[in-house]
């Protein structure tokens, strides 16, 4: 039980203080939704309500008077709302990456984060997916994507990429849902089993659906856990992948490239980690959960964002020697027009936000001074909305033939649009980080130094001393 | 947190002491005059007070006003309750009911403590294959499911591929595997721990919340072949455990 029988590796450390109780985290975790909102969380939620009701007099609009009012136009057919999805539906990859493939390399240091990163990966992909679901243009034939039976005897055509995104997003969306909840079950039993009132104990208590801990049900529970963590990592790769197919499958110059699945993966995971820093140092210190969000996890995450920032990096020098070196010349015109064309503010703007401010990482002291951490996050999340909207908006508005080129320009309602989704996905947030246990309490607790017996021979004698076994005749 | 503390004390101390010797042989009287096994339970109605007696000898230290409001009239044994501090007393406590050859027992814990599987003698778990059954279900109907909407019901030729050409399949196959494995991995799940269920016994325990917050807990059911009230609270005793309880649920 002492420290001392604790076997590290090399250069590890407890990733929670010592002496951290079992009790301690339930307080720490459950507390936030037993007590009265801070005023923090007032002042975030009111302005989210607000605009998730513009998004909803946006969305309204827009299905009365249809897809004109969006900017959108010859040449420039997808732009704020396509660069909006995929910007949105990356955030999400981080949520995935974290509660799945750190989970089967077994990095402990992430049960701090997984429950909010998973969180905020199922809003996310809601946000993401109005997108779609309204440049259809008319929304209440959405069940065309569907393979259901319809009145035009048709089925949906398998060889579009557009419909391989229907089913990875729609997969994405599932799996990560049930992915969320699972975990959340003995984490709704902590909540049930400490309520004060009926109404508490009813409305977690049903989503406990009766969990008591049992080992007999921990065993079954952790390797279905373990199957979500091995199906969800190759879908995470696959779900941007698939996204990227919607550009890679095309003709267009800028758009047809085989980079694009990997560089679109990386690209998700450094945007998602970027926002789940962002709303985890707010929620640190709106929550005070320094003692388990620690240095050491934010550390963690920098260096994350750094390697994908780098590799981002790379894709962007890629693209560009692979333009010249295929000696096409549309090509090459598409990446000098990047760089050079009337969008050469939003090019550059993705560089310096995505590839030179989180080379500040590279420094110890930058990974552990707060405010800069803050800052980088929000510059890498801008820059990651700027790749995306380079990649749609610069490569169609000057494609093969100059008399069709022209500008897009964002009206109105493509701004309120975009408002309003970080509206829905704060309003979502918000109302999780109080109602459900915002960080995974049974998790964390499994990762204590001294939350296993420690199979030990010394220990196991010493055990067998205090409970020597009465035989049962 | 420290008023239960000392709850827990009080009663804990006075059951594993010497005083509790009396309460034993008492008890083992009375069970003697009708074994408390619950398939038997139906029967049991003529009887009820060896029961009674049974759960007032446990708890004869209590307040006597607790246990009579809690208790409806007709209660029978649903399991034994033992309350631990640690991981490795219920490891060690663990190993000592499964030596004894109980089989309906169970570990209550707030986390998956590692090595309980070996410590309680559980088999590995099959949930893996509902798991590949699944998958293998998704892909295989999601190849059919194309190829019939796309080359048979109505061919649809796009960029001159045929219309039942496999390459391009590939996303949707793995989606769907994907997705048919993960729904069966969760309400597989679900189904092999018999979840949603919200009426357990051991809920009746007042002491069991503190199950999914820092303390381990063995119960045995007696529904157990070898469920004894007396022997399986002396085996439980035994494993040092700082509370023991007997848990009652009403015959209706």
């Amino acid at each position: 039980m002492t420290t001392s029988n604790l076997i590290y590796e090399i250069g590890e450390r407890p990733l929670l203080p010592e002496g951290t109780k079992l009790n301690d985290i339930t307080e720490t975790v459950a507390r936030v939704t037993e007590t009265k909102a801070p005023r923090g969380w007032w002042l975030l939620f009111i302005p989210s309500l607000f605009l998730v009701g513009v998004l909803f007099a946006s969305i309204g609009y827009l299905v009365t008077e249809g897809v004109g009012v969006w900017g959108n136009n010859a040449p420039a057919y997808w732009a704020w709302d396509i660069t909006n999805f995929v910007w949105w539906i990356g955030i999400g990859h981080a949520g995935t990456l974290i509660s799945a493939i750190l989970y089967l390399f077994r990095q402990k240091w992430r049960t701090s984060i997984n429950r909010f990163a998973e969180a905020m990966t199922i809003f996310a992909v809601m946000c993401a997916g109005l997108y779609p679901a309204l440049h259809t243009g008319r929304p209440w034939f959405d069940y065309y994507l569907f393979p259901i039976p319809n009145q035009m005897l048709m089925w949906p055509n398998f060889k579009s990429p557009l419909m391989w995104d229907v089913f990875a997003v729609s997969t994405y969306f599932i799996i990560s849902l049930l992915f969320w909840f699972v975990g959340l079950i003995p984490d709704f039993a902590t909540l049930r089993d400490r309520s004060k009132t009926p109404i508490r104990r009813l409305a977690y208590g049903f989503f406990a659906l009766g969990w008591r801990g049992s080992h007999r049900h921990w065993q079954h529970y952790e390797r279905a856990y373990l199957i979500l963590a091995g199906i969800s990592t190759p879908l995470v790769l696959s779900v941007h992948s698939v996204v990227s197919f919607d550009f890679a499958t095309s003709v267009l110059p800028g758009w047809h490239t085989t980079i694009f699945p990997p560089y679109f993966v990386a690209g998700a995971v450094f945007s998602g980690f970027a926002l789940v820093m962002t709303l985890l140092l707010i929620c640190r210190a709106v929550f005070q959960m320094h003692s388990i969000v620690t240095l050491k996890h934010l550390d963690f995450m920098s260096k994350f964002m750094l390697a994908t920032a780098c590799m981002v990096g790379y894709a962007y020098a890629m693209e560009f020697f692979i333009a010249w070196y295929s000696g096409n010349d549309y090509e090459l015109f598409a990446f000098l027009n990047r760089a050079t064309g009337p969008y050469w503010w939003a090019y550059w703007s993705m560089i310096t936000c995505n590839v030179l401010v989180p080379q500040i990482f590279w420094f110890r002291k930058m990974r552990s001074n707060i405010p800069v951490m803050f800052v980088a996050t929000i510059f890498i999340n801008i820059g990651m909305w700027f790749e995306r909207f380079v990649i749609i908006v610069t490569s169609l508005h000057r494609d093969y033939l100059p008399s069709s080129w022209g500008m897009f320009t964002p009206t109105p309602v493509d701004i309120s649009l975009y408002l309003g989704t970080f509206g829905l996905f704060m309003t979502l947030f918000l109302l999780f980080i109080r109602w459900i246990p915002m960080i995974a309490i049974a998790e964390v607790k499994a990762a204590l130094p001294d939350a296993h017996p420690h199979h030990s021979g010394g220990e196991h004698e010493h055990g067998a001393l205090i409970a020597a076994p009465v035989p049962a005749e | 947190m420290s008023s239960d503390d000392e709850k827990n004390t009080a009663k804990g101390e006075g059951n594993l002491d010497g005083e509790s010797v009396n309460d034993l042989s008492t008890v083992s009287s009375s069970s003697e005059a009708g074994p408390e096994r619950a398939d038997q339970a139906d029967h049991q109605e003529a009887q009820p007070s060896a029961f009674d007696s049974a759960e007032n000898m446990v708890r004869d230290d209590d307040a006597s006003t607790e246990s009579v409001q809690r208790r409806p009239s007709l209660c029978r044994p649903a399991l034994w309750l033992a309350e631990y501090e640690s991981p490795e007393a219920l490891m060690h406590a663990a190993e000592s009911v499964r030596d004894a050859g109980y089989e309906k027992w169970d570990c209550h814990t707030p986390y998956p403590v590692h090595g309980m599987d070996e410590a309680m003698g559980l088999r590995p778990t099959k949930i893996g294959v509902i798991s590949f059954l699944a998958s293998m279900l998704g892909v295989g109907s999601a190849v059919l499911m194309m190829y019939w909407m796309n080359a048979v019901d109505y061919p649809i030729i796009v960029g001159g591929k045929e219309p039942g050409a496999l390459p391009s399949m590939g996303p949707i196959v793995f989606e769907l595997g994907i997705l048919f494995t993960g729904l069966a991995t969760v309400f597989g799940l679900f189904h092999i721990c018999r979840l949603p269920r919200h009426h357990h016994p051991v809920f009746y325990s007042d002491r069991f919340a503190s199950a999914s917050d820092d303390r381990f807990f063995i119960s045995i059911e007696a529904a157990d072949k070898q469920f004894d009230v007396v022997k399986t609270r002396s085996l439980l005793e035994g494993t040092r455990p700082s509370f023991v309880e007997l848990v009652e649920e009403e015959v209706l």
